[in-house]
């Protein structure tokens, strides 16, 4: 009778429902943006990930050398069909069935790609030809997948700006954009379908570099901070970004998708900027990413939704030199273009993984000279002592 | 950001300190002795000056990280780091072996390689809490066995070549699995192993596979608890060993297979212990009303101590299989508080087998009238074993029996049926606890035996005694400070059962 007992758990094996599909381990993700000339290879940061011991990846489209880099490393990537392809994708299925055999079906299983993201921040913004397009170029890929059999495997998503909002503050004013939302209405109709979550670009640094007078910058940057009170909700707020991910609940609610789950594809802080553009410097950008990563590691949900972990995904890897706009957006990179850091939170660069006790010249150049040596003397004293 | 490797330096101090040891002069034991005890304690203060000055509490990160490329041929790792579940651990490990240190005085055959395993097992069980790769986990896992089994086999008493057999065989036998474990959860995504702690908390695992990883791994942490069925090694270690080890043993290194329950059965495969968690609290209250019917039983005074622990063990599975805040804080609290009771009652029955050179309690009787402190004492501390309000044992049960009761996982009918059956454990507990105490201390059976050691405790033992007893009511009295450490990492690691 012992022996049945501790067989039981195998029973509830069978019972167990198959989870939904899931593109996210864990809290923590980084986007790896490639418009640079002078970034490290795919496969040094491969070795760069691991060693910061970063899983989720997402990328802005599905470069091969990138998918056969991430082989059989255990990393799980969302792959990016680019906003240039997504009228293409929508008028032709069968462009549509080709691009996942080539781009996802033919890297499974040994890369782990976790979803595609079709389109980034299409809705909103200023291509207007593409807001009507952007739905069936997801229903294309999803169905190219389903074909494929890999619809459990790889979830379909689409990244969204807080441009789609029309109101946002206080967070439960969140609302949508009435011209945005003829076209957001049947996507997330879709999304709900198919148990994809909603995709928010959220960035407490464009709201405060756009409105400094107004925005303290301690409630953008996790800091220590009176915060703000919704007083419909009868919710603090301690920080922004929990702020607007329940501004994006809150709008979902009021178009009627109170169940889907909200996940940020992009998040940062600039580390340099315009003369303009406040806010943007190292000091800022480390107490953001640092703080934030602190705040996902403890897997909280926002005040609104205790129960929802909030996922983030860090914009970005490296600096990115080649990209247009303004000179913010080449340096949110957490690392510089050579692999090394730009600031400390906790990641070590390409280089510093060779480290050693043994080398003398980075134990000087690390300042631990002082007070290794005053350790080491005070070890040493006692057996001296102790042998007269 | 601090980068000095501090974790590596209090790691490495008592094992390097300790070989020098090797290298006096014979001028007596007590040069040795104090040199132990020095080193000890400096370790202790590095340790609490670190954990004072750089270390965040509300930070549920691996904090103070080290990684030193060791093999590059599989990307092995000296890693280390610590959050709030290791930091309570880590101190108890300074404190009670600085303290058994100091309590193994009567020590003086071969005190030298006995200091040096003392020390070694110091290294190897911070470097157990501090590792953040499973691999150097295991290599510290295994390390600290080879001084526990010397001590034991060394300075035991007359039986502690079987004892210590029974201790490796067990120990080493389950830590099998532990390597099994290991290596599947390394290798199952990546051609490379991923041994990094902080990369397998974010790994997924099909359901089937992580039960039998879970399997592997509480079968080697069962023994290490120890959890009934897998116990039986451990009354007989606690009765051979001198009471110096044992304060070691029941202090330390048991807590290392809870910490494990944690630390990897319950954040790395969080899905499996949501299945077995039910028989955790079934095994866990089971466990605290056999192991104390057994306790009862005992004519050995250390193996009625020894089953005492193992009861009281009991409490942490319950913490740990409520899945609950509040149980999970309780079980961690209880990992620090049998710490110091255990540790504290093995020394006190170690100083009075100095005494009366006996071990059976229907041949004792009567210690109170000449032995008056170690009377005083012995009662306080087995008050707050059996869990007397303002002791630090009765809020960790307190909190462990309100996490189940609280509990969002079970129905109401079962959370009642376990808190009654624990409720006869805890009635248990005085039973056994109390009635040792009268045949040890009450009556006169020993009132006019003449015998030249009996004389009560002297400076040294009460300063041991007091040292523990301070701990144990201040925690008792503000356990907030305990909690303090683990509430955020409890959080972060609840949230994989929302």
């Amino acid at each position: 009778m012992t022996i049945l007992r501790f067989f039981c758990p195998f029973f509830i094996l069978f019972f167990t429902p198959i989870a939904s599909v899931q593109a996210f381990t864990g809290t923590y993700g980084i986007n790896y943006g490639r418009i640079a000339n002078n970034i490290p290879s795919p496969d040094e940061v491969v070795t760069l990930l691991r060693a910061a011991k970063i899983r989720n990846v997402r990328i802005y489209d599905a470069d091969h050398s990138v998918l056969k880099a991430f082989s059989g490393t255990g990393l799980e990537i969302v792959v990016g069909l680019p906003n240039g392809q997504l009228q293409d994708m929508s008028s032709n299925p069968d462009h549509a069935l080709n691009w996942v055999k080539e781009n996802v079906q033919s890297f499974l299983p040994d890369t782990r790609i976790r979803g595609i993201a079709v389109g980034n921040e299409v809705l909103g913004g200023t291509d207007y030809s593409l807001w009507g397009v952007l739905l069936g170029a997801v229903k294309n890929i999803y169905n190219a997948t389903k074909k494929l059999h890999l619809d459990q495997l790889v979830q379909i998503s689409t990244a969204n700006s807080f441009a789609v909002f029309a109101v946002s503050y206080p967070p439960s004013s969140g609302k949508f954009d009435n011209n945005v939302n003829q076209y957001m209405k049947p996507l997330l109709e879709f999304f709900q379908q198919i148990g994809s979550p909603f995709c928010l670009n959220a960035y407490p640094f464009l709201a405060y570099a756009g409105d400094p007078e107004h925005i303290d910058i301690n409630y953008a940057l996790f800091e220590p901070t009176k915060g703000i009170y919704d007083p419909m909700y009868h919710l603090h707020y301690d920080n922004m970004l929990d702020a607007q991910i329940d501004a994006a609940y809150s709008a979902l609610e009021d178009a009627g998708f109170d169940k889907m789950e909200v996940i940020v594809t992009e998040t940062g802080w600039a580390s340099n900027g315009d003369q303009s553009e406040a806010g943007a410097n190292a000091t800022n950008a480390r107490t953001y990413n640092y703080n934030l990563r602190k705040r996902l590691a403890k897997r909280k949900g926002t005040p609104h939704r205790p129960k929802n972990v909030v996922k983030a995904y860090i914009f970005a890897l490296f600096n990115e030199n080649e990209k247009p706009g303004h000179s913010s957006e080449k340096n949110y990179g957490l690392f510089k273009a050579d692999g090394s850091i730009s600031y400390d939170i906790g990641f070590h660069g390409l280089n510093a993984g060779h480290s050693s006790l043994l080398s003398l010249k980075n134990i000087n150049t690390q300042g631990l000279s002082q007070s290794y040596m005053m350790v080491f003397f005070l070890s040493s004293l006692i057996p001296l002592i102790f042998w007269s | 950001m601090n980068y000095f490797p501090w974790l590596t330096t209090v790691v490495i101090l008592p094992i390097v300190g300790g070989s020098l040891i090797f290298l006096f002069p014979h001028k007596g034991n007590k040069v040795i002795k104090w040199y132990t005890i020095c080193i000890c304690l400096i370790d202790l203060l590095i340790t609490s000056y670190v954990f004072c000055y750089h270390f965040e509490l509300d930070d549920p990160l691996i904090q103070l990280t080290e990684n030193y490329k060791w093999i590059n041929f599989f990307d092995f790792y000296w890693s280390f780091g610590i959050d709030g579940l290791s930091l309570g651990p880590i101190l108890l490990t300074g404190f009670i072996t600085t303290l058994a240190t100091l309590a193994a005085q009567p020590v003086t055959r071969e005190s030298k390689l006995f200091y040096f395993l003392m020390l070694a097992m110091y290294s190897g069980q911070i470097g157990t809490f501090s590792s953040q790769d499973i691999l150097l986990f295991f290599i510290m896992w295994e390390f600290e066995l080879i001084p526990v089994y010397l001590l034991l086999s060394m300075w035991g008493g007359k039986k502690r070549l079987y004892s210590a057999t029974k201790f490796i065989l067990y120990t080493a036998g389950s830590s099998v699995f532990l390597l099994l474990g290991i290596l599947g959860m390394s290798f199952y995504s990546s051609n490379e192993p991923t041994l990094n702690f902080e990369s397998l908390t974010n790994q997924s695992y099909p359901v089937a596979l992580e039960i039998i990883f879970y399997i592997g791994f509480l079968i080697a942490f069962a023994v290490k608890s120890p959890i009934i069925p897998l116990h039986t090694w451990l009354p007989d270690t606690h009765g051979e060993a001198h009471y110096s080890t044992c304060m070691l043993l029941a202090g330390i290194l048991l807590k290392m297979g809870a910490y494990g329950l944690v630390r990897i059965n319950m954040e790395f495969l969080s899905r499996a212990h949501s299945i077995f968690s039910p028989w955790l609290i079934l095994l866990g209250s089971i466990q605290i009303i056999y192991a104390a019917s057994t306790s009862l039983g005992q004519r050995n005074l250390k193996k009625r101590i020894a089953y005492s622990s193992v009861s009281h063990m009991g409490f942490l599975l319950l913490g740990i299989g409520s899945i609950s805040d509040t149980g999970l804080n309780g079980a961690i609290l209880q990992i620090i508080s049998h710490g110091f009771i255990g540790a504290a009652l093995f020394f006190l029955a170690g100083t009075s087998y100095d005494r009366l050179r006996l071990l059976y309690l229907d041949e004792m009787g009567g210690m109170a009238i000449p032995m008056p402190k170690i009377f005083t004492v012995f009662t306080i501390l087995s008050m707050a074993s059996l869990a007397l309000p303002g002791m630090s044992g009765f809020v960790a049960e307190l909190i462990v029996l309100l996490g189940i009761i609280t509990s969002q996982k079970y129905l109401l009918i079962t959370k009642i049926l376990i808190t009654f059956v624990t409720a006869i454990g805890m009635i248990l507990t005085p039973i056994y606890s109390l009635s040792m105490l009268r045949q040890m201390f009450y009556g006169y059976k020993l009132f006019n035996t003449p015998n030249s050691y009996f004389f009560d405790s002297g400076p040294r033992e009460l300063f041991i005694s007091i040292s523990i007893l301070i701990p144990v009511i201040s925690i008792g009295i503000y356990p907030d400070f305990i909690f303090s450490f683990s509430a955020d990492k409890v959080e972060a690691i609840l949230s994989n059962f929302l």
